[in-house]
């Protein structure tokens, strides 16, 4: 197994815990705007390390590099709606990448 | 004693399997010895039961939130609905009740389930020879095939999960919320000591306060610490147990492998340490198993026995990785609408 599935799954789980803790922080109302998005990305990010546990993917160093990016960009979101799309971006990657 | 070399092909293992249940179906003087091996393969039934179970659970804890209390979840959901400004519809009152429950995951069920029926496939002859019943020599070749599937199934996931280990992120991030809250607690308060009390308090009650913020801190350490030692538990039992069953698994289909050669005093010496083999996996000494997960993975794909599975197993994840998209992915940043406040 390469050493990339590892970092992409480390910097993917990362992100996820950032989200969380966006979401937690949220008031109510913003999580209600938050949590289907929130559900894809857990279940997306849990279909991707199924694949991974299974061998079905080879993540390449550009892999890593994005989800590194996705994370940088989540913490500099100023308000609801970017950190909305940052969830939207890591869905569509790792569906349109992994899935 | 005769070692069982997997080196030395057998045209056909299957056929040895079939050999095997029709001892022990149709009895005569072979019984005694396939009642020998079927004692190591009721272990390898519960040891693989086990190693799926595990597998469940850690992706299961994973993804879950941490326990509320009965008080604090009617709290919360007093709190969240008075306060809030979203229209009320039934969506909304159950994520004020339960906003942190992990969705559900199909493809992890669809995992489970086949692992499972893998399992059920092999013990339901032995189920089958224990009422009392004849076994076809189809069931016995596809409990041969099955055997020998989950075996390498679980050995290549021992390994895959030791490299990938299981985090709690709900929990992490449930502790890292606290820490914030706590620090910047801390910090106003420091800023407050600076220029004196306004009133409101003394400088004696911010002195306790400031120590009472300092001790919390000290048990979100011991949290975090709790959380990082529950993740290793969670990955040494699972990859302990995956490991136990594909090592039995492998020496026992092995010893099968060989059976017409084999005596029954022979099958006798060998059975005990296949099963005094998968008892020394205790998990105490975890970095002993962790070169022994490695280790199973290079045998299986150098074995000429074990690769052919082996390689049907990761073709098939090779071709799903290559009809996947390669290219590089445009990430979007348009938003769809929720379910919940359409």
């Amino acid at each position: 197994m390469s050493d990339s599935n590892h970092l992409f799954l480390q910097q993917a789980a990362n992100l996820m815990n950032d989200l969380n803790v966006h979401y937690i922080e949220a008031e109510f109302d913003d999580q209600v705007q938050l949590k289907d998005q929130l559900d894809q990305a857990m279940r997306d990010f849990s279909k991707a390390k199924l694949a991974i546990l299974k061998n079905n993917i080879t993540c390449t160093a550009d892999d890593v590099k994005q989800m590194q990016q996705l994370r940088q960009r989540l913490a500099k979101a100023p308000d609801l709606q970017q950190i909305l799309a940052t969830v939207v971006s890591f869905v569509s990657f790792v569906r349109l990448r992994f899935l | 004693m005769i070692q069982p070399s997997s080196k030395i092909q057998n045209p056909n293992s299957k056929i040895i399997w079939v050999v095997l249940v029709a001892s022990l179906s149709l009895g005569g003087c072979s019984v005694e010895k396939a009642r020998a091996l079927q004692g190591a393969a009721v272990q390898f039934k519960t040891e693989s039961l086990a190693a799926i179970d595990a597998i469940d659970q850690m992706r299961q804890r994973e993804l879950e939130a941490p326990p509320r209390s009965q008080a604090d979840i009617r709290q919360g959901f007093i709190s969240r609905v008075l306060n809030s400004k979203v229209d009320l519809n039934s969506a909304v009152i159950d994520l004020a009740i339960d906003p942190f429950q992990p969705p559900k995951v199909a493809e992890w069920d669809d995992f489970i389930v086949d692992l499972r029926s893998q399992y059920e496939g092999f013990a339901s002859i032995f189920d089958k020879l224990n009422s009392g019943a004849i076994v076809s020599q189809a069931e016995a070749k596809q409990s041969a095939e099955y055997a020998r599937r989950l075996t390498v199934q679980m050995a290549l996931l021992a390994d895959a999960i030791n490299k990938n280990p299981p985090m709690l992120g709900q929990y992490r991030s449930r502790t890292i919320v606290k820490l914030k809250k706590l620090r910047q607690d801390y910090q106003t308060l420091l800023t407050r000591l600076k220029s004196g009390s306004d009133g409101s308090e003394t400088l004696q009650q911010m002195n306790q306060r400031k120590s009472d913020l300092e001790n919390q801190a000290g048990e979100l350490m011991n949290e975090w610490q709790q959380i990082k030692q529950e993740e290793q538990k969670l990955l040494e039992t699972t990859v302990v147990q995956c490991t136990k069953a594909a090592t039995m698994g492998k020496e026992l289909v092995e010893v099968a492998n060989h059976y017409n050669d084999l005596e029954v005093g022979q099958l006798n010496a060998l059975i005990p340490r296949i099963l005094t083999t998968a008892a020394a996996f205790t998990g105490r000494d975890y970095s002993v198993v962790k070169v022994k997960a490695t280790n199973l993975v290079s045998q299986i794909q150098s074995d000429p026995f074990w690769s052919g599975v082996t390689k049907t197993l990761l073709d098939r994840a090779n071709t799903a990785a290559a009809s996947r998209t390669q290219v590089q992915v445009n990430l979007p940043v348009s938003l769809p609408p929720t379910s919940r406040n359409r």
